[in-house]
């Protein structure tokens, strides 16, 4: 679903800027063996687990990779339909 | 992708590896010719004199290889890259790399011909002017393509972002060029030398020196400064904490080269000088001088490392 992997990438963006894109859509292809609008809500947390992984190979800050990690994470949890809905309405 | 990574992987080494056999050949070349006047106006023997030109052959090294890395390592980055949006600014930095090292290295090897005929006032002549040409037009280039990337960095953001500080960079151009009109109009041998020990610095006339050398170089300095004002400013809003710690390397290191070689050409205006004062001090400015610049380049290969590190995940 693209809405999971906009999330994603906004919020990858916030600590790989431009290279996000490139970095998630590895990931993606990668791992987890799919295309971004296959990504699911039960690949979410899979996908977290990649993308701390790679973060911790490219920074020690370990503050900033557990922060990316538990939003990403957060987008697996939450209903993010219903959360569009709310926030459109 | 790991093909890609694969491929240009050694090809860092070949850049490196080449230059410094190049470097072996300048360094083999440079120690043939005797040079009687140095010996006799430093009253020292041909194998103190070996050692000299050993101690600043190492600085040369120096420059190439890191110029070399800083060269490799972007072109590196930006195969990884090609199809993305800020591709172009990393492709002109990349060509502004290779105008930097080619004038590292090409007028050095020219200035061979002056060490083999140091009696030949035509040789002396013919070399000087072609040499400043030379790396007048790779530095040129160089500054172009660094201020063409900055401009693309910032059309990457979004919003798309303007530099702020045009105002500031025009004054501080104004008051370089005045400095620099005054520096090359006072220097006594920039045309001629009555001193056997001072060569002329250009060997030509003054409306030539005013129109084909100064007035570029101040133009060169200006676009230099946009580049730096403008990557400083895209360091500061592009997005990603741990992209903008890399990239903040390679804005430094472009910080470092163009800040440095803008008072470069300020010390070529200092040939009366640099002709009478003791050896000491003439090795301790070249050294000086090319380790600032190594450092540069250093922080610009790191820079481009820690981007392609990114892309290797």
């Amino acid at each position: 679903m693209i809405i999971y992997y906009d999330k994603i990438i906004e919020i990858t963006s916030d600590y790989l800027g431009p290279a996000a894109n490139r970095f998630v859509n590895r990931q993606i292809s990668s791992h987890l063996h799919k295309s971004p609008e296959e990504l699911g809500r039960s690949d979410v947390h899979k996908l977290a687990i990649r993308i701390r992984s790679g973060l911790v190979v490219l920074t020690r800050d370990e503050q900033a990779v557990n922060e990316a990690y538990q939003r990403i994470m957060a987008l697996g949890d939450s209903d993010i339909h219903k959360t569009k809905w709310i926030e459109s309405n | 992708m790991n093909n890609l990574l694969r491929s240009v992987k050694p090809h860092i080494g070949k850049y490196t590896l080449s230059v410094a056999v190049l470097w072996l050949a300048y360094a083999v070349l440079t120690m043939i010719p005797s040079n009687q006047t140095a010996l006799d106006r430093y009253s020292i023997s041909a194998v103190q004199l070996a050692m000299i030109r050993v101690s600043i052959l190492l600085p040369h090294l120096l420059i190439w290889v890191a110029a070399a890395l800083a060269y490799a390592h972007f072109k590196k980055y930006y195969q990884l890259i090609v199809d993305s949006p800020e591709a172009s600014g990393f492709r002109k930095i990349t060509q502004g790399l290779l105008f930097l090292l080619l004038v590292a290295i090409v007028p050095t090897i020219l200035k061979l011909e002056i060490a083999f005929n140091p009696d030949d006032l035509e040789v002396l002549k013919t070399m000087r002017i072609t040499v400043n040409y030379i790396s007048l037009g790779l530095y040129f280039g160089a500054f172009y393509f660094f201020w063409q990337a900055s401009k693309d960095f910032l059309q990457t953001l979004e919003p798309v972002a303007t530099r702020k500080s045009g105002g500031k960079i025009i004054a501080a151009v104004f008051i370089l060029a005045a400095a620099y009109v005054w520096a090359v109009f006072n220097n006594a041998t920039r045309t001629v030398s009555n001193d056997p020990l001072v060569k002329p610095t250009y060997f030509l006339s003054d409306p030539l020196i005013l129109l084909t050398i100064v007035a570029p170089y101040i133009v060169m300095w200006m676009l230099g400064m946009f580049a730096i004002a403008n990557l400083q400013t895209y360091s500061k809003l592009v997005k990603g904490v741990i992209y903008k710690r890399a990239f903040k390397y390679v804005s430094i290191g472009m910080a470092v080269i163009i800040g440095l070689l803008i008072p470069l050409q300020f010390v070529t205006q200092l040939g009366s000088f640099f002709g009478h004062t003791s050896l000491a001090v003439i090795l301790a400015v070249i050294y000086v001088i090319f380790i600032a610049l190594a450092l540069g380049y250093i922080y610009i290969a790191r820079g481009a490392k820690e981007l392609t590190a990114i892309e290797r995940i």
